[in-house]
Order: C-alpha cells, then structure tokens, then sequence
C-alpha cells in the first residue's frame, strides 16, 4: 500500500544543516496498522508531513499503491495532535469539511456524518461549536472529519497526545473500531510505548536523530489486547530496552 | 448574556450626577454665551428638533457612504497586501505616511478639489478609517494557523476556498473591530469635512451657532453627534453578535 525509500531530509537550522531523515525505509501493508515510534524531535512529524505531501523530501520516493507520489498533496487522511477544528464552524459542519471541499454530495455526506456522530457518542452536539465540546469530543470530531475525507491511508500524528490517560483509552476503542470496520491502512506516529503496543500489528522503532529505522516488531496479539498479558509484557520489556538504548545515544 | 438593569445603574448614576452639577454650576455662573445650562440645551433641543435632524442626516449620509467606500477599498487594498508580499512591502511605506499626515492637513486639499458638497466629507471620513480597516484585516488574513492551512492544502482546497472558507472567515472579527474603531472615527472624519467647508451637517451648524452665540444651539448639535456616534458603534456591535456567534458561546 505504502512504500518509502531512502526518504532523506535536512534543514537549515541557524544557518546550518540539520539531518532529520537519513535514509529512512518503510513498508505499511494494504489494511494494516503500523506505529512509528521514536524518541522526541526525532523526526516523525516531518517524514508525515513528507508523505501527506506538505514537505518535500531532498531525496527518496515515496510510493501508494505501487504508483509514485512524491509531493503529491490529496493523497491520504492526515490527523494532528491539534484538533484543527475551525472555531466558526459547528462540530457537524467542521466534520463536513473534507466532502464541502470536494465538491461532493451535501445530502449523503451528511447522512454519513450523522451516522457516525451516533456511532462515536457525539449525539446532540451536531450544532455545538468546538468551543464548547470537550478535549476528548473535539478529537472524535476530528477523527469523523478525518474518515470522511474517504481516503485509504490514514496518517496519525499523535492524535490523542493532549488527552487524559483516560479519555485516550476510549479513543484507542474508537480508532480500533473505525480502523476494523473501515479497513483503512494507518500509520500512527507516538511517543508512548505502550499506545503503540495496544493498537498496531507492526511498529517501527526509529532512531534519535537523524532518525534511521531501528527495528521492526510484530505485535502478534489479538485486539482487544489486554496491558496484563504476559506476553503483551515481555514485548513492552523488550521495546522499551531498545527504547533505552535509543535514548542513551542521545 | 441577559440584560441586566443593575449592570447600567453606575453608569447612568455618573451620567445624572454629572449632568445635576453641570446645571448647578451654569445656574450659579449665569453665563449662558459660555456655559448653558443642560436643561437649557435640552429645551433648544426639543424646539430645533427639526432643524438637528436635518443637519443630522447630512451627517449621518457622510459617515455611511465614507465607511461603504472605506470598506470596499481598504477589503480590496487589504487583499492584495495578503496576496503580495512584494506589493505589501510597496504600498506599506505610502499608506502609513499618508496616515501620519493629520486629517486636518489635508481636509483643505480634499474641500478644493471635490468641492463643498457631499463628495469631500465622505472623503475625509473615508481616508480617517481606511488606515486601521487595512491594517487590522491583514493582520487578520496573516494570522491564520499554519496547522489550518496545512489541513486544507492536505484535503486539496483551491485558491479561493482557501480565501472563502478559511482565511476570510478567520479574519472576520479583526475586520469587524476594524469597523468599530472605523464607524466612531468616520463621524470625527465627517465633522473635520464640514468644518473646512460646508453648508450643512451638525460640523456646520456648530460653527454657524458658535458665530452668533447660540451656544445652547452649539451643545445641541454636539449632543446629537455623540448619540450619532454611540449609536452607530452600538450598530457594528450588533452585527458582531449577530455575525460570529460562537465568540460568545463557552463551555457548559
């Protein structure tokens, strides 16, 4: 589905260059869920940005589907920390927002959103502005406004990184549940082992940067998964000591 | 938020209270060519009336067409701004030297060319507020969110929706406290117009009863301007409320 390889990226920081990406390999498979875990500022937020188009990458290719789209915008569903809600819109108009640009059908689209207003919990609050919706409920606004956007790849950058420990594990029900029914293939960017662990089938661990791919587990678990699971623990022990080693080098 | 009478009892309490001395003071001075008494203005008022509002609409017709031309050119300037840096950096320089010019200054000028009508005061009042309309709707249009902008140029949105849906809407309430600072400085504008040259408004008829001592006369027109102008302030806030409705809202 998604293919990268040898994305490299640097900026200028005062005045001199800094490498982010070195060359950096990545595989997400049609309908899987892949984590991107690093260490902070490493560079995971950039290599998104590269894919959804917003950057361009000083070398690499970037493939979808086997055709290459490098700096192509419009070609996956991107989701921020930041809500991104539109303060003037309602919270069913903000999740609208992805249909209304494309110029698609008004009545269905809104069916469909309303639809999945009920599913997330969202029911009555149509009409509020996100001024008035909570952390928890403007990020399902963004997550509806994000499905509905119709596209395959999903990418995640962190989305639940504001919320409570509690709220986010309603969310990971909400995100798993979407993902199952919807069989989008995502990508999702954190910081938190353990989120990365509860929700993919592979995660990528990079390294500081600049980063590089430092290892690729498999998450052989069945979802739900249960943080108790002996395995579920000896795979959190294993990450988190190449997490440590990741953060030594620092 | 619910009117609420006890909120506008201390205002009006410094209101009256200022108005009892007012009249205090004049009853003891006796001086009705310097200072009239409030209830002696109030009285001129009542007896003018016809008079005041006549002067009035000229004024009123000044302001509202220097604001129509105000906005239309300062939205049209503003855009371009926005669109070009490189006509930013042109014009940036003129509109603030033309700013830093007082009114009065070139009032005359405006007065000579366009002549004693209507067409000179509109300008006046015009030129006053195109300078913070400008200025407070680029600000506006530049402060729009990266993250936003980001989002839309992820979900493929065109130039104009860009404009329409994101960048306009953003900076619609610095246009609108554009316009508030905008409609109390138009009527100052409109007033400077009429005192340069004029046959008629309330800048006219202040000037025309200063000449022959009809002071009351004076405070009246004075009066009326400030109802003018508190009125049309009242109006844009209106149309604020009205416009972005959920500035007001907030979390239960």
């Amino acid at each position: 589905m998604l293919r990268l390889s040898a994305i490299e990226k640097s900026f200028l920081r005062n005045g001199l260059p800094l490498q982010v990406l070195a060359g950096l390999d990545l595989e997400v498979r049609e309908g899987e869920f892949v984590s991107l875990l690093g260490p902070s500022g490493c560079g995971k937020t950039t290599l998104l940005n590269i894919i959804a188009g917003l950057i361009r990458p000083d070398s690499g290719r970037i493939f979808l589907d086997g055709r290459e789209v490098s700096s192509c915008l419009g070609h996956v569903a991107y989701m921020q920390q930041d809500d991104l809600l539109l303060p003037w819109r309602t919270a069913l108009e903000n999740a609208l927002l992805g249909p209304e640009l494309k110029g698609a059908d008004r009545r269905r689209a809104r069916h469909e959103a309303e639809g999945l207003f009920h599913r997330f919990g969202l029911e009555g609050f149509e009409d509020h502005y996100p001024a008035e919706l909570s952390g928890g409920m403007r990020q399902r606004v963004a997550l509806i406004r994000t499905l509905l956007t119709g596209k395959e790849l999903f990418l995640l950058d962190e989305p639940f990184g504001s919320l409570d420990a509690l709220t986010r594990g309603v969310l990971h029900r909400y995100l798993l549940g979407v993902w199952e029914e919807f069989e989008k293939t995502s990508l999702f960017v954190t910081h938190d082992l353990e989120e990365a662990l509860l929700l993919s089938d592979r995660v990528y661990l990079l390294t500081a940067r600049p980063a590089r791919v430092k290892a690729v587990l498999e998450v052989p678990f069945p979802r739900p998964r249960e943080r108790a699971d002996p395995g579920f623990i000896r795979l959190e022990r294993e990450l988190e000591h190449l997490v440590q080693e990741e953060l030594r080098a620092l | 938020m619910p009117f609420k009478f006890r909120d506008y009892l201390p205002p009006l309490g410094l209101i009256l209270g200022f108005f009892a001395l007012w009249e205090l003071v004049a009853r003891r001075l006796e001086l009705p060519f310097i200072l009239p008494a409030p209830s002696g203005i109030f009285l001129r008022m009542a007896q003018d009336w016809p008079l005041l509002l006549r002067h009035a609409l000229v004024t009123l017709e000044e302001v509202l067409l220097g604001l129509a031309i105000a906005f239309l050119f300062g939205m049209g300037l503003a855009l371009l701004i926005f669109h070009s840096r490189t006509f930013q950096r042109a014009i940036y320089p003129l509109i603030i030297a033309i700013q830093n010019v007082p009114v009065f200054a070139i009032a005359p000028i405006l007065v000579l060319w366009l002549g004693y009508g209507l067409f000179s005061k509109v300008a006046v009042a015009a030129l006053i507020i195109f300078f913070p309309l400008v200025v407070n709707t680029v600000d506006g249009l530049r402060s729009t969110d990266q993250g936003l902008i980001a989002l839309f140029k992820v979900l493929e949105a065109n130039r104009s929706q860009l404009l329409l849906k994101l960048h306009l809407p953003h900076a619609l309430p610095f246009i609108l406290s554009g316009c508030k600072v905008g409609v109390t400085l138009a009527v100052v504008g409109a007033v400077i117009g009429e005192w340069v040259g004029s046959n008629a408004g309330l800048g006219f008829l202040m000037l025309w009863a200063n000449a022959r001592l009809k002071i009351d006369l004076l405070f009246a027109a004075i009066f009326w301007l400030a109802a003018l102008s508190i009125i049309l302030f009242g109006l844009v806030s209106l149309l604020e409320r009205l416009a972005l409705p959920w500035k007001r809202v907030r979390r239960e």
